[in-house]
């Protein structure tokens, strides 16, 4: 477990937002390539790894999105506040008084200005506070910067892990330490790890990785919610309750179906999600691709989604790590 | 003039009302080896030091400054393994969750975090309105009422976890309008003072100054002078009380408090005739709780803030310009009003 808690740190602590996630992209390349046969990227800042029988009838693609939320910077006001807004869905009752750190020519300590006074509060415009004039930060940030939030990755009780960015790099951890549980294996379909772009702003790397790979079917690892206060009991698993396993319209019922089966046969964990509608995850946009692809959802437990504060239990990235394998190691023509 | 590693150390440092024995313990340290000055540890925390000037003080001089911060209370621990918390003093209602925090506990320090009910599944109603204190919750990452007892009990004390950095000409950390204050203290009693002085680091400024209260009933100055530090406006306000980089704030009331009038305009003229920046606070804000333990005893009391933005909340941020202004300031207004001028 020590292995994994260092690679979701290591993954959680590189920053990468909707539309600029090179850095994070980068690091995810390294980590995947001792276990897999070449590594690529593609126009849209995705990154793909090959690995299994290349060439075999079955193409597999697993997806786990790289982007975290935050913010980006839109304006820089005269007086030297940094006017921003979200890049994807912040919750944004955690934003008033959060340390943040600007990405700007350097990167830059700051405050979200708190508006301690209601009447004040100006509809949904936020500004970051980095203490410096006016003409300081035109050398020092552009419009178009992001921001993300102050964390620090620390180890909670047990096996469970608090940092930013869980959602959805413990999902990137979940296909690192798959393609590495399988590394010695011999499998019948091809496989291919995607790492995509834009998840949280709507799934277009994805969708544009899909296209190319033309994948004959699919498995989209996110995170889902776990059980906390205030969340109804039946809308989530429950962190340490191993994977959930993803029930939907949109999703091909003999792949859930077989997901199920496996976790009992291997005695994991699981929970299943049942939606009624779309996953609002990378599986929807996969799953419409071209002529279509069947797909399938995997999702570990998550609490406190998009804050500083996400919270998972590791053992639920090692059981869904292990249930994907065993998928992957029965598939064949 | 100020130690900014001191004062890193400072803001690093959990100290929530009622326990404040770390943040003393580094503060006697850093004044242990300086001559000509006597300490002492009272009953409920504070720490006085009665430094030797060049000369006796005609007037005594009491100048106080806090140590304690706001922050949290475990006060019950939940079956699903959560533990609820009280707020402990001035924390803004939008600091309330998805927060990492650092729980003070028998065993040592322990990470968490303040739970957030997912975006996702907020009401339209809920959603950009902040959480209340019912709401609260500390996730510790057990899962069952057995393993967080274990591991927290109520009365723990509960941080914010914050970064500190220097950027520019600020800079940024968790507690900053208490330990500023005590960093500018130290850094005077650091300074050959040109009369003898008392200062006092209380403790429960953030429950109703018990510890000034009682310092002062053991000391009983003729003048306190009491630094913390205050809101200060954000840019785009043209009138918030005070502004950063702008020196220290001074008072001539609070709410329920009026501050001696002699001593009011005597620091400001001398603040100006010295060049150094100051500021009347142009707002009626504070509580006051300080100023009114402070002259329990009947003596003539004074505020004198610094400049703080976002307090009550993770991080605030203060000019290093002002800290070594009020250092400048107290350092040539004290010797006055100890020979009995102000």
């Amino acid at each position: 477990m020590e292995k994994l808690r260092e690679l979701v740190f290591r993954l959680c602590g590189e920053p990468g937002l909707p539309g600029e996630e090179k850095s994070a992209a980068a690091l995810l390349a390294r980590e995947i390539a001792p276990f897999a046969d070449r590594v690529e990227t593609d126009a849209n800042g995705n990154v793909f790894a090959w690995l299994g029988q290349q060439g075999a009838k079955e193409r597999v693609l697993l997806d786990a999105h790289m982007d975290q939320v935050g913010l980006i910077v839109t304006r820089l006001e005269k007086d030297g506040r940094i006017a921003v807004d979200r890049c994807g869905g912040v919750d944004r009752r955690v934003l008033p008084g959060a340390p943040v750190l600007v990405h700007g020519a350097q990167k830059l300590a700051g405050v979200i200005a708190a508006a301690e006074h209601p009447e004040k509060e100006k509809s949904d415009r936020l500004w970051v506070d980095c203490g410096r004039s006016g003409e300081e930060l035109g050398q020092l940030v552009s419009p178009g910067d992001r921001v993300t939030l102050w964390q620090r990755p620390v180890s909670l009780l047990g096996d469970r892990i608090s940092c930013a960015a869980l959602d959805d790099r413990c999902g990137c951890a979940v296909l690192i330490r798959c393609a590495e549980l399988l590394k010695e294996e011999p499998l019948s379909c091809e496989v291919v790890v995607q790492f995509s772009t834009l998840e949280e702003i709507g799934c277009q790397g994805a969708g544009v990785g899909a296209y190319r790979i033309q994948p004959t079917r699919a498995v989209a690892v996110d995170v889902s919610f776990a059980s906390q206060p205030g969340v109804p009991p039946e809308k989530c698993g429950t962190l340490g309750g191993g994977p959930m396993i993803g029930i939907s319209p949109v999703l091909d019922g003999n792949m859930s179906r077989r997901m199920v089966s496996l976790a009992r046969r291997d005695g994991i964990p699981y929970s299943c999600e049942v939606m009624g509608g779309e996953t609002s995850t990378n599986g929807d946009r996969i799953a419409v691709s071209r002529s279509g692809v069947p797909t399938a959802l995997l999702s570990v437990p998550l609490r406190n989604m998009h804050t500083a504060a996400e919270v998972i239990d590791l053992r639920d990235v090692e059981r869904t790590a292990q249930l994907l394998a065993s998928y992957l190691k029965e598939v064949r023509e | 003039m100020i130690n900014w590693d001191f004062l890193q150390e400072l803001c690093s440092i959990p100290g929530v009302s009622g326990e404040e024995k770390g943040v003393r313990e580094r503060i006697l340290r850093e004044l242990e080896p300086l001559g000509n000055v006597s300490l002492h540890t009272t009953p409920l925390g504070c720490l006085t030091v009665k430094k030797q000037g060049r000369k006796k003080a005609s007037v005594s001089v009491l100048i106080c400054a806090p140590m304690d911060e706001p922050g949290f209370l475990v006060s019950r621990i939940c079956d699903d393994g959560t533990v609820k918390l009280t707020p402990v003093g001035d924390i803004s209602g939008q600091a309330l969750c998805g927060r990492p925090v650092t729980v003070c506990t028998a065993k040592g320090e322990l990470p968490g975090v303040l739970g957030a009910k997912p975006v996702h599944l907020l009401t339209a109603e809920e959603r950009g309105k902040p959480v209340s204190a019912g709401e609260l919750y500390l996730d510790i990452g057990a899962l069952s009422k057995e393993e967080a007892g274990e591991a927290v009990y109520p009365g723990d004390r509960v941080v914010f976890a914050s970064p500190w950095s220097q950027s520019g000409n600020m800079v940024f950390g968790r507690s900053l309008t208490s330990r500023a204050a005590c960093a500018v203290l130290v850094s005077l009693l650091h300074r050959d003072l040109e009369c003898d002085l008392t200062a006092a680091f209380t403790t429960q400024g953030e429950t109703g100054a018990g510890g000034l209260m009682t310092v002062v009933h053991d000391v009983q100055p003729d003048v306190v002078l009491c630094i913390e530090g205050a809101q200060a406006s954000s840019p785009d306000e043209e009138d918030g009380g005070c502004a950063l980089g702008k020196g220290p704030s001074v008072s001539f009331m609070d709410t329920r408090m009026v501050y001696d009038s002699r001593l009011f305009r005597s620091v400001i003229e001398m603040a100006c005739r010295l060049h150094i920046p100051c500021q009347e606070r142009t707002a009626v804000d504070g509580d006051g709780s300080a100023g009114r333990a402070a002259s329990q005893t009947g003596a003539r009391t004074l505020m004198v803030r610094i400049p703080v933005r976002y307090p009550g909340v993770p991080v605030s941020m203060t000019a290093k310009e002002d800290l070594e202004s009020i250092v400048r300031l107290l350092e040539a207004v004290c010797p006055e009003i100890a020979g009995g001028s102000f």
